[in-house]
């Protein structure tokens, strides 16, 4: 039966794949010079080949698929096209702008766009504020301990005379290194507190709720503590240095989590990962906003809550913060919105 | 193509559809969670050891006393491991060094271009969804932890962990929210065409109307793993099977198989190519049956 080879003229896609296959290659070599040396690295007319081959490989696949049966073919083909697009839709080389578009308007105005959520989530701190205080004033013993976790009491509870409060934390020396403190600030119990309460948006928004309100509480028995052994302006200038930053950023955390519960909860899209994938982004916006925001609280508190010892001058930095952060978030990036 | 979506390939990836803005469906490929811990385990590797040296570095220059040093190591480590995500994800288009050891890459999940937010979001979360709450398990004692907060940091710790395991694209908390997803990096080789220009066996319509698709294709994948000139008893098995199928009366010898095969196989993607073309696709050996109606 050997022997007798006839010449077959091929068929259509066999003709086909003779055409084209020169043009898949030469995209190839593309894809991967943009890989290796990233697209700055084309030359005026390859530049201009590349959208062409990018759009003849997405044709390719799609005769493919509609006359070839060669499974290798058409593998090679979508994943070709995979990477030509890849390549193509690559993110953008602008790196320094980003951040910068970030802070001036993309911060500020998706903060805006969440204000019920904020509000919701101010409410629900100013409500924990107002109960610790209540509660602790009516009982300290048996508030304090039950509001405030004992390593964030440390040594300072009911049995603190004036004198220890004063000494032990208002008027503390300013630490030994400016690095570890500014770590052990960010770290704190506070922060955790802040990246549970988003993380948490994700179980239907309501431990966000609850995790900002028994915040709230705890900081509101600090408070009561104090005004008792008439330290009160003194506290809010020890506190607020670096709380005002602190707290708006655990508001915004909270709402952001409202956020994502919400999302989870009433899917604005036809899925909840349609929904997640639509709105999901704004939400964590917000969050690594708030991330900077306990960045510059951890350089307020390690660093210049010791620098600082007047109460006058600190109460003064507490207030030029709320005002400066309200100003942000009220006014920056509003032109560009229109 | 309805059934190429369910295959599982034997290399291990499940496959999804994506949509590019220009209308085009391509298949990407979901890797599986363990190429994903294995790169996180690279990545996380990496970015410690530079952590470790930068505190040794700051010990060295006196920014850190010797006290401070496990403080200074997690807020340095979390600045590293931040900054090297973001910074590889970005400025190589979604690849970080452990995922490119893999051939793993961050797409945006909808097709289109993975945006600086996304790459953030994503990165952030994991913070938020690993790295505290494991801290805290961890180290509870310095948490300052009271004790009914272990019950939720313990109910997110199970479902974050348990996420990518709950969703086919095994999607993160941080994809779910970035709007992303890890696909494998798609490798290109371009096979070579099987069907030859001269052929020795010829083959009529009639023997030709036994096979549909399905069967042609696991052709092509005996042919493309064979070689022409090793004996190969499979091959001799398959082209007997196949001549008895098609009652095709003349033997063929075993020297011949490969031959053989490569012909009909170049016969019969003709033939079922101009039967598709023509509106009868024939998907696999019993498509007569499923065409006439049932009674």
């Amino acid at each position: 039966m050997t022997g007798a080879r006839r010449e077959t003229p091929p068929f259509q896609s066999v003709r086909f794949r003779r055409e084209r296959e020169q043009s898949w290659l030469e995209l190839e070599a593309l894809i991967e010079q943009v890989r290796t040396d990233g697209i700055g690295s084309l030359s005026a007319e390859q530049l201009e080949a590349f959208p062409l081959l990018h759009r003849a490989a997405l044709s390719s696949l799609s005769v493919a698929r509609a006359i070839a049966l060669d499974r290798a073919l058409i593998a090679y083909l979508d994943s070709l096209a995979l990477r030509s697009f890849l390549a193509f839709y690559a993110p953008p080389a602008d790196r320094l702008g980003a951040p910068r578009r970030f802070l001036a308007e993309t911060f500020p105005r998706t903060v805006r766009a969440l204000r019920v959520h904020v509000a919701l989530a101010l409410a629900a701190l100013i409500l924990g504020i107002v109960a610790g205080y209540v509660l602790t004033s009516g009982d300290e013993h048996r508030w304090f301990e039950a509001l405030v976790p004992a390593g964030l009491a440390g040594d300072r509870g009911p049995a603190s005379s004036r004198e220890e409060l004063l000494q032990g934390e208002i008027e503390a020396p300013v630490p030994q290194n400016a690095l570890s403190a500014m770590a052990t600030s960010l770290f704190s119990h506070n922060t955790l507190i802040a990246l549970l309460a988003f993380g948490l948006g994700l179980l239907a928004g309501v431990p966000a709720i609850l995790l900002t309100v028994y915040q709230g509480m705890a900081l509101g028995a600090f408070v009561e503590l104090h005004v008792r052994r008439g330290l009160g302006l003194e506290f809010a200038g020890w506190v607020g240095i670096h709380g005002v930053t602190e707290l708006l950023a655990l508001v915004l955390f909270a709402a952001a989590g409202l956020r994502l519960g919400e999302l989870l909860v009433f899917p604005t899209e036809s899925s909840r990962a349609d929904a997640f994938a639509l709105h999901g982004p704004a939400a964590a916006k917000v969050a690594v906003g708030a991330v900077g925001m306990l960045a510059v609280a951890a350089v307020l508190e390690g660093y210049f809550r010791q620098a600082v010892q007047s109460t006058d001058a600190r109460l003064a930095i507490a207030l030029l913060s709320l005002i400066a952060w309200s100003a942000y978030f009220a006014f920056a990036g509003r032109r560009a919105e229109r | 193509m309805e059934r190429l979506l369910r295959v599982r390939r034997p290399e291990g990836g499940a496959l999804r559809t994506l949509v590019t803005p220009d209308g085009v469906p391509l298949h990407v490929e979901v890797p599986s969670l363990g190429e994903r811990a294995v790169a996180f385990a690279i990545d996380f590797g990496i970015t410690s050891v530079a952590a470790w040296l930068l505190l040794v570095a700051a010990i060295f220059l006196a920014w850190v006393g010797a006290g401070g040093g496990a403080g200074a190591f997690v807020f340095l480590a979390f600045l590293v491991r931040n900054a090297y995500f973001v910074a590889f994800e970005l400025g190589w288009a979604g690849v970080t060094p452990g995922k490119r050891a893999i051939g793993l890459r961050v797409i945006d999940r909808h097709g289109g271009a993975l945006s600086a937010g996304a790459v953030v979001a994503r990165n952030l979360t994991r913070e938020v969804e690993t790295f505290f709450p494991l801290g805290m398990v961890v180290g509870s004692e310095s948490w300052v932890l009271a004790p009914w907060e272990i019950v939720p940091v313990a109910a997110w710790l199970l479902l974050t962990s348990a996420l990518p395991l709950c969703n086919r694209d095994r999607l993160r908390a941080g994809d779910l929210i970035g709007g992303t997803m890890v696909i494998a990096d798609p490798k290109t080789v371009l096979l070579e065409e099987l069907v030859a220009d001269r052929r020795t066996f010829t083959f009529t319509t009639e023997m030709l109307e036994r096979y549909g698709i399905l069967e042609l294709q696991v052709l092509e994948d005996v042919l493309r793993r064979s070689d022409a000139f090793a004996p190969q008893p499979l091959l001799v098995e398959i082209a007997e099977k196949i001549r008895r199928k098609i009652r095709r009366p003349e033997p063929v010898a075993p020297r011949d198989a490969y031959v053989f095969l490569r012909d009909f196989y170049a016969a019969q993607r003709e033939f079922l190519e101009l039967r598709k073309h023509l509106g009868d696709e024939r998907a696999d050996k019993h498509y007569a049956e499923r065409a006439r109606p049932s009674r």
